[in-house]
């Protein structure tokens, strides 16, 4: 069976540099992930990726994709059901088959958090999302509800109401979290926006009919009528995988990692959002760029040797 | 013929996910057929409208709604074993499902065959 020198897992921004930066290197990297681009891919409008002035996250997503196979680095499209990190050759399991490898970069990024109230699961797909990009056509023309105050919900209100929907931003606070170039196009529209307001309970019989929506300050509650609601509100880190297989997490279940990004695990290392680094392309794509390249350095044996840059 | 249908948009980046999950489930069967309908076409959305479909991707197992999103495939696999049973009676046996390449590596299954050296 093959041993690859990198196996990475995750085919978001920080997965794919890693296998760029990897294969670059000459070493033999294989990315297996489930989703294509993974976040990436859900946002409509990606502008500030430098060198890019403006691109869908689609778009980016097949250029790295593109980019990666151009140096050689294999795809695999498949779910990781389970991974043996100890020891020199690592194991990675997945839907469709295993692969070995000298080393192993994590990059599962996160998925959405839930708002956890009631009426959430009920009306999954029928009137709840979590996928503008997915979901967002079907509402035109309806009132939706975007819940949260970050660049993703700010930019998935934006979207929504380019493609015809009549929105109202929903945030717990009294100020975004959002870039503030987002934030002038959000002011600029004709978005509602309920401030220091939080979702009680989602109604209806077969579908969303209205949301109780209750004001942190003053206590009272209210129901607003809505056909759709997105939910924005950040992001869990996908770590399960790896803290049975031993990685250490911090108190707020990110993966620990050092300045190299190697977890405490030798041999393996964590990239992108999973670190808890800033949640942002450019960043998780940098950490993926660091990862690999200190991979590349321990598969060499060079670490604690002089190089170029310095004792690494 | 069980009729397993995927609806989904061009726009979502779990539908090809989804879609290779159905169709990775459906080669393990002999009868099982896999429908692909983006709902941006005016029978998709007519489609989309009459189940109350907001979702993509959606699976819909003999025309009715069996997940919202990237399918279990467990879960399919069961649904599709009793369709069957429900459309060709219980006496009829049921084709073996392979449920992994780690179970039993079968060079005639498409899945399998691809990792077996
Ligand atoms: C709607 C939206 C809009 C956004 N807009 C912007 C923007 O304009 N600019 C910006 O910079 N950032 C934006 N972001 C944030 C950005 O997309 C993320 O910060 C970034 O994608 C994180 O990258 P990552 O590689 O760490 O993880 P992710 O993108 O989360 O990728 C994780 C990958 O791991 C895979 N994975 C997880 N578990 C498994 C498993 N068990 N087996 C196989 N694969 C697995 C996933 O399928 C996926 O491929 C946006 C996010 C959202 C949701």
């Amino acid at each position: 069976m093959v041993v690859y020198d990198v196996a990475i897992i995750g085919l978001g921004p920080a997965g794919m540099t890693a296998g760029l930066f990897a294969s670059r290197r000459g070493l033999k990297t294989v990315i297996i992930g489930e989703v294509p681009g993974g976040q990436m891919a859900l946002a409509h409008v990606v502008e500030n990726y430098p060198g890019v002035e403006r691109i869908s996250g689609k778009e980016l997503t097949e250029i790295m994709k593109k980019q990666c196979e151009k140096f050689g680095c294999e795809i695999v499209v498949s779910r990781v059901t389970d991974l043996e990190l100890k020891g020199e050759v690592k194991k990675v399991k997945t839907d469709t088959g295993e692969f070995l490898a000298k080393c192993v970069i994590l990059a599962t990024g996160g998925r959405h958090r839930k708002l956890n109230v009631e009426g959430e699961d009920k009306f999954l797909g029928k009137g709840v999302s979590y996928c503008a990009s997915c979901d967002g056509p079907f509402f035109k023309g309806k009132k939706v509800m975007v819940i949260g105050g970050s660049d993703s919900a700010v930019t998935t209100a934006l979207y929504l109401k380019s493609i015809g929907c009549d929105v109202t931003l929903v945030h717990r606070r009294d100020s975004l979290r959002a870039e503030e170039a987002n934030q002038k196009k959000l002011f600029e529209s004709d978005i509602n926006i309920l401030w220091d307001s939080v979702v009680e309970r989602i109604n209806g019989d077969e579908k969303v009919e209205s949301v109780v929506i209750k004001n942190v300050k003053t206590g009272e509650t209210r129901e607003f009528e809505t056909a759709g609601i997105f939910i924005e509100i950040g992001m869990v880190p996908t770590v399960e995988l790896a803290k049975k297989s031993g990685v250490e997490t911090d108190e707020r279940n990110f993966i620990k990692v050092n300045r190299k990004l190697e977890t405490n695990v030798k041999g393996v290392y964590a990239a992108g959002e999973i670190t808890g680094c800033i949640p942002q392309i450019v960043v998780a794509a940098g950490e993926g760029a660091v990862a690999a390249t200190n991979a590349y350095f321990y598969l060499k044996g060079v670490y604690g040797k002089k190089t170029d840059w310095g004792t690494i | 013929m069980v009729k397993v249908e995927i609806l989904k948009t061009h726009t979502c980046p779990w539908c090809p996910v989804a879609s290779e999950v159905v169709k990775s489930i459906a080669r393990e069967y002999e009868n099982v057929d896999v429908i692909e309908t983006f709902l941006e076409t005016p029978e998709g959305a007519e489609k989309a409208k009459k189940l109350g479909v907001t979702s993509v991707p959606t699976i819909l197992v003999e025309g009715k709604i069996f997940s919202v999103g990237v399918p279990d495939p467990d879960e399919l696999r069961k649904a599709i074993e009793d369709a069957v049973v429900r459309s060709e009676g219980k006496n009829k046996k049921v084709p073996n499902s392979f449920h992994s390449f780690n179970v039993h590596g079968k060079r005639s299954c498409v899945r399998c065959s691809l990792f077996v050296s």
